[in-house]
């Protein structure tokens, strides 16, 4: 590989949507088509950019962008394999919900704005993953808050406008806290690179307390975006966003990015050992348990779909909390599997409400009656999707439960296994009743405001090819778990090289 | 045995390692290709046909796969599809009833399945991350886990008292699907148990002697709430009930016994499952075709034919599973002639009893409509059936070139059969018989308003059930 390509493309892949999103600004509301080429350009040189860094980074080769920011810290665009976990799912679920939010939009308002921001959102999310030190991390992370305000406002009612204030308080805190612990590590430790085993090490025995003060900063922060209780106030109340923007959020750019960041701050700035020395991981593990099974709790009253779903990612998402906070590698395998299966998962099930919405305007459980014979392939992939949330195989989800079970297990805490038995049987106990009437409710009233989009199809294509490719996806990635392909495998490689430090 | 470690996940594999497993296997292809043959006929006017096809073909696939699985996973999945799909059989038709059974067996499905993942994970775990069942053998198991298995595994079994849902689902669901339901389903926790549990276990001693008792005493009770209930097909689920108590004893034997004795009870345990598939699968369809057909001689031979072997009189492969469970009783030891002969009067009560209730329902059709004769796309599927029975049975008297392909051992299963036509084994298999018919003319007699009054007392199942719901689902 060249050298230059191993400087520049991960600053190309940041790029690929950050341009076509500032063009797309410009473009006039009646330029569909050239918003649209612009669009797809952004995602598929995003795609080919991504799967030559892919390659790369599975050979092995090390891509570096570096540029002096701050003093002490430089900003940083680093590929590892963690990070490029993390871009290939957001770019692939770009991809989808970009042909989506098409066919979603189409005819209606301030599409020009919408889209700008859809893609800056990407490009946040894709720097997010590829920064480097916690400096550029921080960036990216505010950046995406700015990025997702004008989206969840999209609509612009008065009750959309109350969401984002509720998001923009919560985030900004969240970002508040974020940088009060990145500075206090920067004085510290400076603002060195993620390092697997982290760097903080030399620390240990003279600043336990600041960095205890610092862990807990830093997870406070990162927690608003990861939904952790009690910080999830703004999730269930942003669903008044457009079904592609909730569809984002909850599978790959805020919720993740939140994620992601637990999983950096435990592995690579942190480190294993002095989480574990600094006992820290405790409060995190059944602060995750009890959000688990809060956020199913409270799922289990919501009678409108699109807010049951959230309260279902405030459950899920503290699954890959939970992994990293066992400290244990298959733990981890699980944590970062299910990274990308609940992303795919949960993607699946917001599409399927948006479609349900759109096309019958269902959007009660209790209108979901008889849909199945109206809306089959939209039906079949919200069934799977549901699935894969209880766990059941050959859904993804299983996947994911098993590999966590296991790391329970293997860290002597089988007492978790009881936390995933649990949130299972409340997951089953809110998605089934929702699949039974769908495929065995009888339809007892007129759907609410039917529209034909298609002659032959149930709903418009753009509707109805992403929630079908990501139903695929779910089924793939939960049967061909082993192959090279698969997010298993890439997971287990990270492990390999993220705990191979003590060896 | 197919490796496929890597494609799906770490030690997938399929394949037919154990005697124990291509018995199982079959049995249950030929009672599930039966009964699908049987569905062609009974479906063909269902509006909803697509539907059952689906749930059947998945339920199919799903029980076909947990027997091949070599691995936890492949198993789970498997089961899971089976179970799930199960539901769709279950809730079918859409009536009230059906709609109530299947949220009942939809409900201890999943807990079942929870279970069961806990306890693959427990295992798993202290197997050190292998899930092949070939590692597993040696892994030590502690208590926990065996009960998890047991509690998870038996909610599909379905014997006493993890049985609740059966008599309910079992009666609901169109004929063909009971038919496996009780013929091949609920034996997939028999089989999963057998599986998982490695027999050589210190501890599993101990649980086999409550197992035991807990098999007799499903095998009694069934039978008995079988006298209580009024549909033929309900005395038929509580039949399973009583039957797989039988086949839960045997594997609890085949854990008691020595190492070199276990072949003896394992392949008396395929023996009597695939008895109890053929008689209980036919004798669903039977119920099935005679709730909407006039039965004809041939039919009600049949009808004979199959109560008879349930009853196992001599002769029959039913006489044949007796002689095999009665053999590994002796072989450990056991103190359980009394219970076996308490046990056969139970079930031959039951079986009068549903004689009766198959009259009384004919009759009543009969005189509410002029009812066709029964099909014979519908009547083939019980013919072979009974073949299939009198092959189990008889098969090693067959010159071996017809019948040594089949990984059955069916020149033991006819020493069996031929054990139990001794004068002294005849006497025994009937004086329980004799018994019966005027112990049951007495129990119709005087007995008749309680027992129906005792029958009624399943409604709390129901309540407990809707409150369930209630809690997760409340009313908007």
């Amino acid at each position: 590989m060249q050298a230059w390509s191993l400087e520049f493309l991960p600053l190309l892949i940041v790029l690929s949507s950050l341009l076509p999103g500032l063009l797309i600004f410009t473009l006039k509301e009646q330029q569909v088509a050239l918003r649209t080429s612009l669009n797809l350009l952004g995602v598929v040189l995003k795609l080919v950019l991504v799967y030559v860094m892919w390659q790369g980074v599975k050979a092995g080769d090390n891509y570096e962008f570096r540029l002096a920011f701050l003093p002490g810290a430089d900003l940083i665009l680093h590929a590892d394999a963690l990070s490029l976990l993390f871009v290939v799912l957001s770019s692939v679920l770009w991809l989808a919900t970009t042909i989506y939010a098409i066919g979603y939009l189409e005819n209606s308002p301030l599409r020009s704005r919408f889209f700008g921001y859809f893609s800056l959102c990407v490009s946040a999310t894709v720097g997010l993953a590829l920064a480097g030190n916690l400096v550029s991390f921080l960036l990216f992370y505010e950046l995406l808050t700015l990025a997702t305000f004008p989206l969840v406002v999209h609509r612009g009612t008065p009750q959309s406008l109350a969401a984002g204030r509720r998001y923009l308080a919560y985030t900004l805190s969240g970002g508040l806290l974020l940088m009060l612990g990145v500075s206090l590590l920067h004085l510290l430790a400076g603002s060195p690179d993620f390092t697997p085993g982290g760097y903080v090490l030399p620390l240990l025995a003279t600043e336990g307390a600041l960095l205890k003060v610092a862990f807990a900063l830093l997870i406070a922060g990162l927690g608003v975006k990861a939904a952790l209780f009690p910080l999830h106030g703004w999730l269930p109340q942003a669903m008044v966003a457009p079904a592609p923007v909730s569809a984002l959020l909850h599978a790959v750019a805020v919720v993740k990015a939140g994620a992601f960041g637990i999983v950096r701050v435990v592995y690579d700035v942190f480190g294993v050992e002095v989480v574990s020395s600094l006992d820290l991981a405790w409060p995190l593990l059944f602060l995750a348990a009890f959000t688990i099974l809060f956020g199913s709790w409270c799922a289990l009253a919501q009678q409108d779909i699109k807010k049951r779903l959230a309260y279902s990612t405030i459950s899920q998402v503290s699954y890959i909390t939970l992994g990293v906070a066992l400290l244990g590698p298959l733990a981890a395998v699980g944590a970062l599997v299910h990274l990308v299966h609940q992303g795919v998962m949960k993607i699946t099930l917001f599409f399927c409400a948006g479609n349900y919405a759109e096309t019958l305007g269902i959007h009660k459980i209790r209108e979901l009656n008889g849909v199945g014979r109206r809306m089959p392939l939209t039906s079949v992939a919200f069934t799977l999707g549901a699935l894969g949330m209880i766990g059941i195989p050959p859904a993804a989800g299983f996947i994911s439960k098993w590999y966590l079970g296991l790391g329970a297990a293997e860290v002597a805490q089988p007492w978790l296994i009881l936390v995933f038995v649990l949130s299972g049987l409340l997951n089953a106990c809110y998605f089934l009743p929702v699949v039974y009437r769908i495929w065995f409710g009888v339809q007892y009233s007129a759907w609410p405001a039917p529209q034909r989009f298609s002659q032959r199809l149930e709903t418009h294509w753009m509707l109805l090819v992403p929630p079908v490719f990501t139903m695929l996806l779910i089924l793939l990635m939960g049967l061909f778990a082993s192959t090279e392909l698969s997010p298993l495998s890439w997971s287990e490689l990270i492990v390999e090289r993220e705990f191979s430090f003590d060896d | 045995m197919i490796d496929l470690s890597h494609l799906l996940w770490p030690g997938a594999g399929l394949g037919l390692v154990s005697v124990v497993s291509q018995g199982w296997l079959v049995f249950s292809l030929i009672l599930w290709v039966l009964a699908l043959g049987y569905s062609l006929s009974s479906q063909a006017a269902d509006p909803k046909a697509t539907r059952y096809w689906l749930f059947m073909l998945l339920c199919f696939a799903g029980n076909m796969l947990l027997i091949t699985a070599l691995d936890a996973l492949s198993f789970y999945l498997g089961f899971s599809i089976m179970s799930l799909a199960g539901a769709g059989l279950v809730l079918h038709s859409g009536s009230k009833q059906a709609r109530r059974a299947g949220r009942l067996y939809l409900q201890l499905a999943i807990i079942g399945e929870l279970l069961l993942f806990s306890a693959l994970v427990l295992r798993a775990a202290a197997a050190g991350g292998l899930y092949d069942w070939q590692s597993w053998q040696t892994v030590p198991l502690d208590h926990l886990t065996i009960a998890l298995f047991v509690l998870g595994l038996g909610l599909k079994a379905g014997f006493f008292p993890l049985h609740l849902w059966l008599p309910q689902a079992h009666p609901v669901a169109p004929a063909a699907a009971s038919a496996v339901l009780s013929g091949a389903m609920i034996k997939a926790g028999i089989f999963g148990l057998w599986l998982f549990l490695p027999a050589g276990d210190p501890l599993l001693q101990q649980w086999g002697q409550g197992l035991l008792w807990l098999g007799f005493g499903s095998a009694i009770f069934g039978a008995l709430a079988a006298l209580c209930q009024q549909k033929s097909k309900q005395i038929l689920a509580y039949s399973s009930v009583s039957q797989i108590g039988y086949v839960l004893m045997l594997l609890s034997i085949s854990w008691l016994l020595v190492p070199e004795q276990q072949a003896l009870a394992l392949s008396a345990l395929v023996a009597y499952a695939a008895h109890h598939a053929f008689a209980k699968g036919a004798l669903f369809l039977l119920a099935g075709s005679a709730s909407r057909y006039r039965l004809s001689q041939l039919d009600l031979l049949l009808l004979g034919f199959f109560v008879v072997s349930l009853a196992a009189l001599p002769l029959t492969s039913g006489a044949m599973a007796k002689a095999a469970l009665k053999q590994a009783t002796a072989a450990a030891a056991l103190p359980l002639a009394l219970c076996l002969y308490l046990g056969a009067l139970c079930t031959a009560l039951a079986l009068c009893h549903l004689l009766m209730r198959f009259r009384v329902e004919q009759r009543e059709l009969l005189s509410r409509t002029v009812a066709d004769s029964m099909p014979w796309l519908q009547r083939l599927p019980l013919l072979l059936l009974a073949l299939a029975a009198l092959t189990l049975s008889w098969g090693g008297a067959l010159p071996s070139a017809w019948v040594s392909w089949l990984p059955l051992e069916l020149a033991a299963y006819t020493g069996l059969s031929l054990v139990a036509l001794a004068p002294a084994a005849i006497w025994a298999a009937s004086w329980p018989l004799l018994l019966a018919v005027p112990v049951y003319y007495g129990l119709q007699r005087y007995a008749a308003a309680v027992l129906q009054q005792l029958g009624r007392r399943q409604r709390w199942v129901f309540f407990c059930s809707l409150w369930l719901k209630r809690r997760y689902q409340p009313l908007a």
